[in-house]
């Protein structure tokens, strides 16, 4: 093979590689997004939590939300309160006391047609309990 | 030579293949909207399964009828406007467990009811309207038990002094400070410094009343406080 032959090859070869650079990077630094994604609203949801209206704040409810029209006959409360604290849920239809070993609790109350009024009272440290009342409103599907 | 220079090129070009990314996707019109189609059943579809979820009512006593404005004052004397519309709203009452239907008209000034519908703005869009019993729940300290008569005194935590009869249909217990557990008791175990919550039928027409029958009452010795 001639001296000019492997020369004119070599040259060749690192045109093309240069050309292929050139258009990859202009392609990458272009504009892309044709396609508008449809934002999702999930990442909107907020949580709301209701605080005791005390100045220790340390009865939160966090589920159901004051006001929720549910459609079974009983409901599970949520929320945070003092460790050790004794939590008392009264409600027209049962009562249910529980002592909070844990940060949070859960307790399944059961549920009366209509308007249910769940006082939720907790004695920590004293007797004067720290207070929310939740109401949860029973409708059944028609 | 000639050969072996055409062959060295022809292999050359195609092991050193450069990929092609300026080219455009482009997606058929018609897929495309089927697919814009599905994603917005899907978000309606979401929607109402939220809106079902999330769904609310309020509850008050109703103070104002005017035609079709309704104005009800809650729990915490909030005033609440409501719409009725003549052709939605369906009104019920509740009784134990059945509801059975009403006419606007059945329901007057003075009556316990709650909600549900739209919020827009500050007024309630009612959907539907729900005539119940107001029940409270008043926890407090009791002052004085007369057996005479069977009733406590209970002052509540926002100082107001209640009269509770206890009746005997009246359900009555008492936390057991050893186990955590609730036991029945009778009139007899009620004694004054004691923890009691007590739920009443509510009074709707006269908010002051501070006289009520006890339908159940809880009791937290205060010798649980002193352990």
């Amino acid at each position: 093979m001639k001296r000019e032959t492997i020369v004119a090859i070599v040259f060749g070869i690192l045109l093309g590689a240069g050309a292929g650079l050139f258009v990859l990077f202009q392609t990458n630094n272009s504009d892309e997004a044709k396609v508008i994604p449809i934002e999702s609203d999930d990442k909107k949801v907020v949580t709301q939590a209701v605080t005791a209206s005390t100045s220790q704040a340390q009865l939160v409810i966090s589920a159901p939300a004051a006001g929720a029209v549910v459609n079974e006959d009983s409901v599970k409360i949520s929320g945070k309160a003092p460790l050790n604290g004794l939590i008392v849920f009264q409600s027209p239809v049962s009562e249910e006391i529980l002592k909070n070993e844990k940060d949070d609790f859960t307790v399944e109350m059961p549920l009366a047609l209509g308007e249910n009024v769940i006082q939720i009272s907790v004695y920590s440290g004293s007797s004067t309990p720290q207070e929310q009342t939740l109401r949860v409103y029973y409708l059944k599907d028609e | 030579m000639k050969y072996s220079v055409t062959a060295l090129t022809l292999l050359i070009f195609t092991v050193v293949a450069v990929p092609v990314f300026s080219q455009t996707p482009t997606s058929t019109p018609s897929g495309s909207l089927s697919d814009e189609v599905d994603k917005l059943k899907e978000k309606v579809a979401e929607k109402v399964e939220q809106l079902k979820e999330t769904e609310k009512a309020v509850s008050g006593v109703v103070t104002e009828i005017d035609k079709n404005e309704w104005v009800l004052t809650d729990a915490d004397n909030k005033k609440i406007s409501v719409s009725i519309d003549d052709t939605l709203t369906n009104f019920f009452d509740i009784s134990g467990t059945k509801t059975t239907d009403l006419e606007q008209d059945d329901i007057d000034k003075g009556d316990y009811v709650f909600i549900t519908g739209p919020e827009i703005g500050e007024s309630i869009t009612a959907n539907a309207v729900y005539r119940d019993q107001k029940y409270m729940v008043i926890s407090g300290k009791i002052t004085n038990v007369t057996a005479e008569d069977f009733t406590i005194n209970v002052l509540s935590v926002d100082k107001t002094d209640y009269v509770l009869d206890v009746e005997s249909k009246t359900n009555q217990r008492m936390l057991n400070i050893k186990t955590l557990e609730t036991e029945k008791i009778g009139f007899s175990k009620l004694k004054e410094g004691d923890s009691v919550h007590v739920v009443v039928k509510g009074n709707p027409e006269n908010t002051s009343q501070t006289r009520y029958a006890a339908l159940r009452l809880l009791v937290i010795p205060n010798e649980y406080f002193l352990q």
